[in-house]
C-alpha cells in the first residue's frame, strides 16, 4: 500500500460529502398492527406488490406474502426484537432479489447475499438476480446431452446425470446423502484445472452451523472452493431465510446458467425448507392441508426445480429468454445449463410421506441410499434396484454405454440368486457364476469417501466387473486389483484411458484391458488359479 | 397483543352503513368522540368494559343507565351488541377505525406534521394552504413534536410519506459512504 496522508482521505470525504444531493421524495409507508413469530401484520401500503422487500423502522427487513383485504401480511428477515406495534414500515418497490457476482465463488454466504465466512466483503460487479423467476420457456432449453460426472462408480455407471437434470438424493439420515453430493462438487475439480468449470452452489438448509463448517474446510482442503459458492441459513436463522435458502441459490445458479456456463446446485435438505415454509404458512394463517403444509407445498418445489434446465446452445434465442433480468440481459450466452442435486431425508425409509412422493414425482429420477446396505458396508449405500435416471442415459458416453449396459441387469439377477442361496442348497455351476460375479461387482462399486474417481478409470474398473475378469480374486482382495489394475493402466497404457474418456471403444482397447487385468489377477492371486 | 385484526374492521364498516341509512353520520360520529373522550378521562369505564368477571346484562345495564338520552340509539346500540357479542375489548379499536372511515366519507386527509418545534400559528396556516392545494381536498393537520429528527420535518398523509428531516439526510450520507469500501 503506497503512503496515504491524512489530507488526502479528508478530501475524499469532503469531496463525497459535497456531491450528497438533498432530495425527498413520497415514500409509501405503513403502519405494524402486530409484530411476532417472525411474521408482522402491516396496516397501509395499499399499493405493495406481492413478494416485494419492505423495510421497518428498525431496518430489519421483511418480505410480503399476503395481500388481505385490510392487511399484509410479510415475513421477516431478521429478528423482530426492535420491530413494535404501531412502527412505520416503508416499502422499497423492489422484489426480494440479491447481488451475484463473480466475487461470490469461493464464499459462504447467507440467503441475502451478505459473506458470512469474515473475508471481507463482496468484490466485483454484481447484478441483481431475483429470489422468485419464471423458469425457462420450452424454446429455450434443449435436452440433456452432456454428462455431469459425480465421480461415484455405481451413479456414473448405472443412474448417469446429465447437465440440467433434476435428481433427487433420498434415504434415511446417516446414509450418506451429503457425501454424494459433496463427492460430486469435488469431483469437478477436474473440469476446473482443465479451464471450463462447473460452478457448485452448496446451499445447506436449517443445518447446524458446525456442519457448514466442516462441508466449507472440506470443500477447501480438496481445492472444491475455487469454483463453490456455499448458501447458509442454518438452523438458527429466521424460518423465512430458511425457505428462502434455495431460491438465494438457484439465482446464483441462473447467473452461471444464462450467461453459457454449466453449474450445480445442491439442495440440502428439501424436507427442512418444506418444513420452515409450513411454518410460516401457519403463522399466516394460511389453511393446512395435509401433514399440516400448506396447499402450494407442491408449487413451491416444482417452481423451484424447474429452473434448472440444459439451455439451447444459440445465443441469439437465449437472448430473448422468457423473464430476464434487466441486469444481466447483456451478458446471456446459449448452451449453459443447471443441474440440481435436491436431497430428501426420509423417516425408516418411508418414501410414500407427503414431501418424498412430491419431490420424486417432480425430478428426472432418484438415487435412493439405504441403511442396510450401509451398515453393510456397503458405501455409497446406493440401493441400485429403486434408483433410477430418466434422462440421464443420454448424456452417457459412448465407452461406457457399452461398458455399463449390463450391470444394472447383472446386479438386479445377483440380488435374487443371492436370497436363494441363503438357504443353503446346492447351486448349479451357472448360478455359483452369477453369485460370484455379482459379489465382486459389489466390491467394485464401493468407493471411500472424499475420492471421486474419474470417468475413463471407472470404465476400466467396470469392463473387468461385466467381463468377469475378477474371477480368480477373492472378494476380500478386490480392492488390491483396483488399486494395482488403474496404476498399472495409467503407467503402461495412458492413450487407453484417453480413449476411453472420448468415448472410443474398441478391439485394441478390449485386448489391452484384458490383458492387464490378467496380468494382475495372476500377481494377487498365482495359487488360486493354479487349484481351479 | 395477540387478537384479530379484522374484528374492528367489521363493526366499524357496519356501523358506518347503520350510521349513513339513518342518515346520521355526524351525529353518531359526535357521540363516538365523546364516549371516547369519556373512555380516556373516566379509566373506571373502560377496567368495567374489560373486566371477564363481571356480566354482560350487568353491563349493558350500567351503560345504560348514563348514556341512554345522551347519544344516539345507532350509537347505544353498537356499544350493546359488542357486550352482548363479548367483543366490548375491541372498543377503542373500532372508534380508531370508524374515525378513519368517517374522515374518508367527509373527503377529509387526517395528515400528521412532525418536528423538532412547535409551527406558529401562521406556518401551520401556510402549510395547511400547501396541502389543500396539493392533495385537492380538506385538510386536519395534528402537529407531533419529535427531536429526534435533529432538523427538518416530515409529513404523512394516509400511505404517503414527505420526509425532511435532517436525521434521514445523515442516514442516507452514512448509507452511501459504507457502501463504497472500494474509495
Amino acid at each position: 500500500m503506497s503512503h496515504i496522508t491524512p489530507g488526502e482521505v479528508s478530501d475524499i470525504i469532503k469531496k463525497q460529502l459535497q456531491s450528497h444531493k438533498w432530495k425527498t421524495e413520497y415514500e409509501e409507508v405503513g403502519t405494524v398492527l402486530q409484530v411476532g413469530d417472525g411474521i408482522a401484520r402491516i396496516f397501509g401500503l395499499n399499493n405493495v406488490r406481492s413478494n416485494e422487500l419492505i423495510v421497518f423502522e428498525s431496518g430489519t427487513k421483511g418480505i410480503v406474502l399476503n395481500l388481505e383485504e385490510d392487511n399484509i401480511g410479510a415475513v421477516l428477515l431478521g429478528g423482530g426484537e426492535h420491530i413494535n406495534e404501531g412502527d412505520m414500515v416503508k416499502r422499497t418497490g423492489h422484489i426480494a432479489s440479491l447481488g451475484v457476482g463473480e466475487g461470490l465463488v469461493g464464499r459462504v454466504i447467507n440467503t441475502l447475499g451478505t459473506p458470512i465466512d469474515g473475508k471481507g466483503g463482496v468484490t466485483g460487479e454484481l447484478y441483481d438476480m431475483p429470489f422468485e423467476r419464471k423458469a425457462p420457456g420450452v424454446i429455450y432449453r434443449q435436452p440433456v446431452v452432456e454428462p455431469l460426472y459425480t465421480g461415484l462408480k455405481p451413479i456414473d455407471s448405472m443412474i448417469p446425470v446429465g447437465r440440467g437434470q433434476r435428481e433427487l438424493i433420498i434415504g434415511d439420515r446417516q446414509t450418506g446423502k451429503t457425501a454424494i453430493a459433496i463427492d460430486t462438487i469435488i469431483n469437478q475439480r477436474e473440469f476446473y484445472d482443465k479451464g471450463e468449470p462447473v460452478y457448485c452452489i452448496y446451499v445447506a438448509i436449517g443445518q447446524k452451523n458446525s456442519t457448514v463448517a466442516r462441508i466449507a474446510k472440506i470443500l477447501e482442503e480438496k481445492g472444491a472452493m475455487k469454483y463453490t459458492v456455499i448458501v447458509a441459513a442454518p438452523a438458527s436463522d429466521p424460518a423465512a431465510l430458511q425457505f428462502y435458502a434455495p431460491f438465494a441459490g438457484t439465482a446464483i445458479g441462473e447467473f452461471f446458467r444464462d450467461t453459457g456456463r454449466p453449474a450445480l446446485i445442491v439442495y440440502d435438505d428439501l424436507l427442512k425448507q418444506a418444513v420452515a415454509y409450513r411454518e410460516v404458512s401457519l403463522l399466516l394463517r394460511r389453511p393446512p392441508g395435509r401433514e399440516a403444509y400448506p396447499g402450494d407445498i407442491f408449487y413451491l418445489h416444482s417452481r423451484l426445480l424447474e429452473r434448472a434446465a440444459k439451455m439451447i446452445s444459440s445465443d441469439r434465442i437465449a437472448a430473448q429468454m422468457n423473464d430476464l433480468p434487466a441486469s444481466i440481459k447483456h451478458l446471456v450466452k446459449g448452451n449453459g445449463s443447471l443441474t440440481a442435486l435436491p436431497i430428501v431425508e426420509t423417516q425408516a425409509g418411508d418414501v410414500s410421506a407427503y414431501i418424498p412422493t412430491n419431490v420424486i414425482s417432480i425430478t428426472d429420477g432418484q438415487i435412493f441410499l439405504d441403511t442396510d446396505l450401509f451398515n453393510a458396508g456397503i458405501r455409497p449405500a446406493i440401493n441400485v434396484g429403486i434408483s433410477v435416471s430418466r434422462v440421464g442415459g443420454k448424456a452417457q458416453i459412448k465407452s461406457m454405454k457399452k461398458v455399463a449396459g449390463t450391470l444394472k441387469i447383472d446386479q438386479a439377477q445377483y440380488r435374487e440368486l443371492e436370497a436363494f442361496s441363503k438357504f443353503g442348497a446346492e447351486l448349479d455351476p451357472v448360478t455359483m457364476n452369477v453369485l460370484d460375479k455379482g459379489a465382486k461387482n459389489v466390491e467394485l462399486l464401493k468407493q471411500r469417501q472424499y475420492s471421486p474417481l474419474s470417468v475413463e478409470k471407472q470404465i476400466a474398473l467396470i469392463f473387468c466387473g461385466t467381463k468377469g475378469l475378477l474371477k480368480n480374486i477373492p472378494v476380500s482382495k478386490v480392492k488390491e486389483f483396483e488399486e494395482d489394475f488403474l496404476s498399472t493402466l495409467e503407467e503402461n497404457n495412458p492413450e487407453v484411458l484417453e480413449n476411453l474418456r472420448k468415448g472410443d471403444f474398441n478391439e485394441q482397447i478390449t485386448y489391452i484391458l484384458e490383458e492387464t487385468a490378467g496380468k494382475i489377477s495372476e500377481k494377487i492371486s498365482p495359487s488360486e488359479k493354479l487349484n481351479q | 397483543m395477540h387478537h384479530s385484526v379484522k374484528i374492528p374492521v367489521r363493526y366499524a364498516k357496519a356501523l358506518m352503513m347503520a350510521a349513513k341509512e339513518a342518515g346520521r353520520i355526524d351525529v353518531v360520529y359526535d357521540d363516538l368522540m365523546h364516549v371516547s373522550e369519556l373512555l380516556e378521562s373516566v379509566p373506571e369505564v373502560m377496567n368495567l368494559l374489560n373486566d371477564p368477571v363481571i356480566r354482560s346484562s350487568i353491563k349493558i345495564k350500567i351503560l345504560k343507565n348514563f348514556l341512554e338520552n345522551k347519544i344516539t340509539i345507532e350509537t347505544l346500540n353498537l356499544i350493546i351488541l359488542l357486550i352482548s357479542n363479548k367483543r366490548e375489548k375491541h372498543f377503542p379499536e373500532i372508534l380508531k377505525v370508524f374515525k378513519v372511515l368517517y374522515k374518508h366519507d367527509k373527503g377529509i386527509k387526517e395528515i400528521t406534521l412532525k418536528s423538532t418545534f412547535a409551527p406558529d400559528s401562521e406556518m401551520t396556516l401556510r402549510f395547511e394552504e400547501l396541502l389543500r392545494k396539493n392533495l385537492k381536498s380538506d385538510v386536519e393537520i395534528t402537529n407531533v413534536i419529535d427531536k429526534s429528527l435533529i432538523g427538518g420535518f416530515t409529513i404523512r398523509v394516509d400511505d404517503l410519506l414527505y420526509d425532511a428531516s435532517v436525521k434521514t439526510q445523515l442516514k442516507r450520507i452514512k448509507e452511501k459512504m459504507t457502501e463504497k469500501t472500494d474509495l
